[in-house]
């Protein structure tokens, strides 16, 4: 991957969903981290506007879903092309308890920034030892 | 002796490769107008990927580069040749931070790309939009299409 190969596979729909119209379904790639308060999703969506995304928290499933940008204005002749456009679907199974009022999402120049702090029962909590 | 005006390809191997080619092409227009869609064959190590396409008076050039702000690319144009170069700048994790998954990549590159006919490389846009880059090249004068207007005798 260090070869600057793009990845973006296919991804398989929920099965018995079907798409509502016929465009390919990419998923897009992620980088997740984590620290002490909360967990950092990191997705790249180019061609993605803020009106064409939406992600959902239901249980612990977190569903990403954007709707790219056509490839080709209205009154251009393609002359080549190399990548298909269509929509991102991606979903994730949170493991840890995560506060939902405070989660916070940014996107800018294509890329998506997801900030989901800790609840506080998932917080590593230090458990003083009494001395004996 | 005998001649006719037809049009013969294969009077000679040239032609008959050219043929070929020709024939090649169309079974690639079709085939991708039945499936709806038709994907050029994915290129190894090749990026960024770019869509080409032209109006009357523009060639346009688009490349999905999430994340490169546009201070991190550098692109020039001479005659016919575009050249995208850049690169990707990582954000830095916090300190302390643990990754579950490292997927994205930060490639520096350099692409150099032929266009059709000759541009006005004084006149060319780019932009950045939704980390998708468009290029806008207007064609020089000697390439764009012309009418010409047919005089009664």
């Amino acid at each position: 991957m260090s070869d600057g190969m793009v990845k973006r596979d296919e991804a398989t729909l929920a099965p018995g969903a079907e798409p509502t119209r016929p465009a390919p379904v990419f998923s897009p790639v992620v980088d997740i981290y984590e620290t002490e308060p909360e967990m950092v999703l990191l997705a790249d969506l180019p061609g993605v506007t803020r009106e064409g995304l939406s992600i959902r928290l239901e249980d612990d499933i977190l569903t990403l879903e954007a709707e790219m940008g056509d490839a080709f204005g209205a009154s251009e002749a393609p002359l080549l092309q190399e990548y298909r456009t269509g929509r991102y679907y991606r979903q994730f199974s949170l493991g840890e308890a995560v506060d939902r009022d405070k989660i916070a999402a940014t996107l800018k120049n294509g890329e998506l920034r997801l900030v989901l702090p800790k609840a506080a029962s998932a917080r590593p909590q230090r458990i003083a030892i009494q001395a004996a | 002796m005998l001649l006719t005006r037809t049009y013969y390809p294969w009077r000679s191997w040239r032609g008959a490769l050219d043929e070929m080619n020709r024939l090649r092409q169309e079974m690639d227009r079709v085939l991708g107008a039945m499936g709806g869609e038709y994907q050029a064959p994915p290129s190894a190590g090749v990026f960024p990927l770019l869509n080409v396409s032209e109006t009357s008076d523009h060639y346009l050039v688009r490349a999905e580069l999430p994340g490169v702000e546009p201070g991190d690319l550098n692109l020039s144009v001479m005659g016919k040749t575009l050249s995208i170069q850049g690169e990707r700048k990582p954000l830095a994790a916090p300190a302390g931070a643990r990754h579950h998954r490292r997927e994205r990549t930060f490639p520096s590159f350099n692409r150099v790309i032929g266009l059709p006919s000759e541009v006005d490389p004084a006149r060319v846009e780019a932009k950045c939009e939704d980390g998708v880059l468009l290029i806008r090249l207007p064609k020089s004068e000697a390439a764009k299409p012309r009418q010409i207007a047919i005089s009664a005798s």
